[in-house]
């Protein structure tokens, strides 16, 4: 290691810096107008071009440190891998620091990777995208807060530092799903997303009030011991859960652990938090990529996968409670995404499925088979979405695949990409997809059986409906009005280069081609933990579970080619027999109508109640008292008659009433 | 530098002197420069306050001098922390609502501005006193101004709504004067000396040493808690501040929202918390539920407003549920948490105000639903006022997350109460429980808050709203400079919890070594009964 690698390796905590600095420096020298020389104009201090150079710039940069964090990470063993952990304090008060700091180990290397790589490809694809848009400047500006907000929670040491951060990207996903916020789709969408993700970090944080509560005095010993840690550092995470299990009723664990997965379950788009997700697709493609499918969605895994010595100490209610969670996604998100007809949606869906999937995965306890489709899902889910961008550019802005087919012809590249991207997702052929969904299944197989038959028969619907959508886009004849661009040279690079690691990452990590396996370094050493290692490469690739599972793949794309390529079997017939599952597919499992009646019925309707009461009782009691001072006024004005007879009487009751209370208080 | 605290408390009413005597013209030119020299002078206040704040006696000087010695008031002006702190976020405040008034006051400027600076007098005056009558002198005064400037410059119902204001404040200070009184009482009958019978030091000194009678010392937090839960607003005692700051000019109504209730929540930590350890701790399951009612009721009623203004108002009073909730905590954290929120709520609610204030002065319209689609028009006022509605819903790494999170998190750790007393039974409700149910207010504070930019600024630019502009020259600079301090102070906030953490921290230790004290004594009277040695484990949970 040279000097310059060090310098990136030890000064980490400019990753999330620079991206800040680029959001900063575009919206004030976007914000702050002067007058252009030549045509007297008003324009803005910071020309146009310099919002994507500058994002860029931050991102590459971040690439380098992940760079060599990456090679650091492979200089060492990958059984003793020593973490580095750096803070600074950001608050103190009273028994409190809460320190903000970077984290250098496995996870993070493998998510500082990813975020880096991908943002960089899709930031250039943007550019391409975005053009013509008049906000493009204002997009780059977002585009590099969530870099910020998201490099911030990758790096994150400790708990609260993670929320700080996961609510910053929920920030940047709302401002980016509502960039054209004239529209009223985008503007609901937007809202409706950070709503929905407030709802799960509700439970996040009392989640971590409760870690907090019980577990504060040990803390302070453990940071005692290790002062380069914060409190609730991740690292030491381990050992609290040893801490915890002895001393707390296996209720208390669960519910601890539940309370924290509330936060993922929003974020990851978990059933039934996920309604926002599909809504989410009014922001622009390149968001869809980045953030609602490769990198933010995935945080929720993130973060199981951060707390999971948590959540292992309750195997009998937050684990099962998890694997359930994930599976019902999976198996939702696949059934709805069998339907859909918007190209992105349908996606939309399928990302869902696949977080499903993740998170069914942590929740068995395969906490590396879990990150590792995380990692490759990446890769191939971020090309699927910028291969629909492509498509609705020279589509001219449509959406519908019913308006679509035959593209391939005439966009070779989109095509070519998507049907890798189709096949990887599908697991088949020894793609990335495969070599992750199959370490899942091996989990399952090995944890509990009904899952793992579920999830098989998810993965044969994967295959189904992923290739429906490539069938409908990119086969038979176009059936829209819109006339069709060529491709973008700009935005068919990104795409060339993210089919790569589509295709081959799975098998470069899967520990046969001289590099070390990817589970190796992340495997967490949680006693029990199904680890699926199969013995040398053939063994592998055509083990038991991996042969079942692309054949059930295989299936599914037969059955999609019949109906949507060859056309042998008719999809109304199919329509019919299926009459209640389709329905319940086509309304999306009526969530969002459940969801709509409990904030009309339930929130909407008590706080109109709250108003009222208000409104008519409270202040109504505050104005009647001010209505019967005045009226005592005026009668004891009536009082003061100047009469004489009144005022003797008046005296006399008084004083026979004074008596009275005199007998009643002293001698009664 | 003992002679800056009577500079900084006079200087206001030094301004406001001299203002009748200038010109009355109502023209133009006339008004810039009235104006302009309202700005001047509230400048130097703040300078003046600055040097406080930055002298090496920020937090200690103080100043005496002897009023009516035979009733034993003195004019005696003090500083800690916590004074310090508010009286910067004051006179800022003044400035930038200085700056706001230049587009949206336009009649009667010198009495406007002589008004103004009697009020940001009283109020220094309120924070700055050492002495029990002499706040309550400044606590009063502050209504004279503020009544006549809602009832001139305010809205169509401003008479109704300044009546309101004044009357429910005096219904207020009838149990301040009750408490005050009766702290003197004490102070008498126990010969303390007759010549500083109101200063601080001696009555909280007095109220503190647990010499008066625990029924007496309940009367008398009674008596405080009633007279500052009227400003802070607690429900029930709130309906008149929606209805004061519908009525108020953009300038007041910032003032109000941002230091007019800190008054209230000042007076609850200094003189009912603070003083009265033992009488709050008593009442501590009670004011819990009122903190929780104060944040996810009018929370929830700020969801459904149909009123610009009163959904900001009333999401101030459902922000000052979280200060009340940080009280009851009692400890370190939580007085310190009180304390901040009291600076971010300020700064926030008023650059709330002034932003919706922008739109009205345009549209003439506070129905949400006449707005819409106004971020394509006036960009600046959007963003800011996106920006500001983030950091109200507790966005982290801006201002209100610190807050936020430091009291939620002081009262779950807190050991305040854990059940809560009715009579003959008791609900086994303590305040961890209250504290999970009011995390629901970060919630419904997205909720209202982001809803409300969606139907002003999303969506097609509806009828009204054709013809806005973006923000004036004044307003963007005042919008500006509150939505730095939101930035920088939520980056770094432990450049604003360094000035006053060593006081809270003080008052804080106090409470703590309260509530030690009661679940000893608790303890030792468990033990009494019980001759088993288990009992103790089962008692105090968690926590500390």
């Amino acid at each position: 290691m040279n000097w310059f690698s060090d310098f990136f390796l030890n000064n980490l905590w400019l990753v999330p810096l620079y991206p800040l600095l680029a959001f900063l420096t575009i919206s004030i020298g976007r914000a702050i107008q002067i007058n252009d020389p030549q045509t007297g104009e008003k324009t803005a201090l910071l020309p146009q071009i310099s919002a994507p150079i500058l994002t860029m710039t931050a991102t590459g940069l971040g690439l380098l440190h992940a760079i060599s964090a990456i090679q650091w990470l492979f200089a060492q063993p990958h059984e003793a891998v020593q973490a580095v952990e750096r803070n600074w304090t950001w608050l103190s008060a009273g028994n409190l620091e809460l320190k903000i700091g970077t984290l250098l180990d496995a996870n993070s290397v493998l998510m500082l990777s990813v975020v880096t790589f991908v943002s960089l490809l899709i930031q250039y694809y943007t550019h391409g995208y975005m053009r013509h848009d008049k906000g493009y400047a204002k997009f780059f500006g977002y585009l590099a807060l969530f870099n910020f907000s998201m490099l911030g929670l990758v790096l994150a040491t400790n708990l609260p530092q993670m929320y700080m951060f996961w609510e910053l990207v929920g920030v940047s996903s709302y401002l980016l799903i509502g960039f054209w916020f004239h529209k009223p789709a985008a503007a609901a969408a937007s809202l409706k997303a950070f709503l929905v993700n407030r709802v799960g970090d509700f439970g996040f944080l009392i989640g971590i009030l409760f870690l907090l509560f019980f577990s504060l005095n040990w803390w302070q010993g453990y940071v005692g011991l290790h002062p380069e840690q914060a409190l609730l550092s991740f690292q030491g995470f381990e050992s609290l859960a040893g801490f915890m299990s002895q001393t707390l009723p296996p209720w208390l664990l669960g519910t601890i652990a539940i309370l924290i997965f509330a936060g993922p379950m929003a974020k990851s788009a978990q059933f039934p938090l996920h309604t926002w997700l599909p809504d989410a697709m009014e922001g622009p493609t390149p968001i869809s990529a980045l953030i609602h499918a490769a990198t933010m969605v995935a945080a929720g895994v993130y973060l199981i996968a951060r707390v999971f010595p948590i959540i292992s100490i309750s195997p009998d209610m937050a684990m099962p409670f998890i694997t359930w969670t994930g599976v019902i996604t999976a198996v939702v998100g696949a059934i709805i995404a069998v339907s859909q007809t918007d190209i992105k949606k349908a996606l939309a869906y399928s990302t869902m499925s696949q977080l499903g999937f993740m998170v069914a995965a942590m929740g068995l306890g395969a906490y590396t088979a879990g990150l590792f489709h995380l990692f490759t899902h990446a890769f191939f889910k971020a090309m699927l979405f910028l291969c629909s961008g492509s498509v609705i550019h020279a589509c001219e802005d449509e959406q519908d695949m019913r308006q679509m087919g035959g593209l391939f012809k005439k966009l070779p590249i989109t095509g070519l990409t998507y049907l890798i991207g189709t096949i990887a997702i599908s697991g088949l052929f020894w793609t990335s997809g495969f070599w992750s969904k199959d370490e899942i299944l091996a989990a399952a197989l090995h944890e509990n059986t009904a899952v793992y038959l579920i999830l098989t028969a998810t993965a044969g619907l994967t295959a189904f409906y992923m290739f429906r959508t490539f069938f409908m886009t990119f086969m038979g004849d176009y059936r829209g009005k819109a006339h069709v661009h060529h491709e973008d040279k700009v935005m068919t690079l990104p795409l060339q280069i993210l089919a790569i690691p589509s295709i081959f990452i799975g098998l470069v990590l899967s520990g046969f081609v001289g590099i070390p396996a990817f589970g190796d370094y992340i495997t967490y050493s949680l006693q029990n933990a199904p680890e699926h290692h199969p013995h040398s490469l053939l063994d592998a690739m055509f083990n038991q579970v991996g042969n079942i599972s692309q054949l059930v793949a295989l299936v599914g794309v037969g059955l999609s080619s019949a109906f949507y390529y060859f056309k042998v079997f008719k999809t109304d017939g199919v329509k019919k027999v299926l009459a209640p599952l389709y329905s319940l597919s086509q309304n999306k499992f009526y969530m969002d109508d459940i969801y709509d009646g409990i904030v009309e019925g339930g929130v909407l309707l008590q706080s109109q109640l709250n108003a009222g009461f208000d409104k008519y009782v409270i202040d109504g009691l505050v104005n009647l008292v001010g209505t019967v001072t005045l009226l005592l006024g005026k009668l004891v004005t009536r009082l003061n008659s100047g009469r004489l007879q009144t005022y003797v009487a008046t005296i006399g009751f008084g004083v026979v009433g004074v008596w009275l209370l005199y007998q009643w208080m002293f001698k009664g | 530098m003992n002679n800056l605290l009577p500079l900084i408390v006079g200087f206001p009413f030094l301004v406001a002197g001299i203002f009748p005597f200038l010109s009355k013209a109502e023209d133009a030119s006339t008004h810039k420069g009235l104006h302009r020299i309202a700005l001047g002078a509230s400048v130097v206040l703040l300078l003046l306050t600055g040097l406080l704040a930055i002298s090496p006696e920020a937090q200690t000087a103080t100043f005496n001098l002897s009023w009516l010695p035979a009733l034993g008031i003195n004019f005696s002006l003090g500083t800690d922390g916590i004074s310090t702190t508010l009286a910067v976020l004051t006179s800022l405040l003044m400035v930038l609502a200085t700056g706001a008034s230049f587009s949206t006051i336009e009649k009667r400027l010198p009495f406007y501005y002589s008004l103004l600076f009697v009020l940001i007098g009283s109020v220094l005056g309120v924070f700055l006193s050492r002495d029990l009558f002499l706040f309550f002198l400044f606590f009063e005064l502050e209504l004279i101004p503020m009544y006549l400037l809602i009832s001139t410059w305010g809205g169509p119902r401003r008479e109704y709504a300044a009546m309101k204001f004044v009357l429910y404040t005096l219904f207020g200070s009838v149990f301040l004067l009750a408490s005050i009184i009766g702290l003197a009482y004490f102070s008498q009958s126990y010969h303390l000396p007759r010549e500083t019978l109101f200063s601080f030091t001696q009555l909280g000194a007095l109220a503190q040493s647990g010499y008066i009678p625990p029924v007496f010392q309940l009367l008398l937090f009674v008596g405080f808690f009633i007279a500052f839960a009227v400003k802070l607003p607690i429900v029930p005692l709130h309906t008149w501040l929606p209805d004061a700051h519908v009525e108020a000019p953009t300038p007041i109504s910032m003032l109000l929202a941002g230091i007019l209730l800190k008054m209230g929540a000042y007076g609850l930590l200094r003189f009912g918390f603070d003083w009265f350890p033992v009488a709050a701790q008593a009442l501590a399951p009670y004011i819990g539920v009122l903190a929780f009612i104060n944040i996810v009721y009018t929370g929830s009623i700020a969801l459904v407003q149909t009123d610009m203004k009163k959904l900001i108002a009333y999401s101030s009073v459902s922000h000052m549920g979280f200060i009340l909730l940080a009280l009851v905590a009692m400890n370190q954290v939580g007085t310190m948490a009180a304390v901040f929120i009291m600076v971010s709520h300020g700064l926030v609610s008023a650059a709330l105000f002034l932003g919706v204030g922008t739109l009205y002065r345009q549209t003439h319209s506070r129905d949400i639903a006449l707005h819409g689609g106004v971020a394509q028009k006036a960009p600046f006022i959007f963003y800011t006022f996106l920006l500001m509605s983030l950091a109200s819903l507790g966005l982290p790494l801006l201002i209100s997350f610190a807050g936020e999170t430091l009291a939620l998190y002081g009262a779950f750790i807190s050991q305040s109460f854990r059940a809560i007393p009715l009579g003959f039974v008791s609900l086994p409700i303590n305040i961890q429980w209250i504290t999970g149910l009011s995390t629901l207010g970060i919630v419904l504070g997205a909720a209202y808050s982001l809803w409300l930019v969606k139907r002003i600024f999303f969506g097609a630019v509806s009828d009204a709203c054709q013809k806005i502009e973006d923000a004036k020259s004044n307003e963007v600079w005042v919008l500006g400079t509150l939505a730095v301090l939101v930035i920088v102070l939520g980056f770094k906030p432990q450049l604003l919890t360094s000035q006053f953490q060593s006081s809270t921290q003080a008052i804080g230790k106090r409470f703590e070594q309260v509530l030690i004290q009661r679940d000893q004594a608790l303890l030792q009277q468990l033990q009494g009964y019980s001759p088993q040695n288990g009992v103790s484990q089962n008692l105090p949970m968690g926590g500390q």
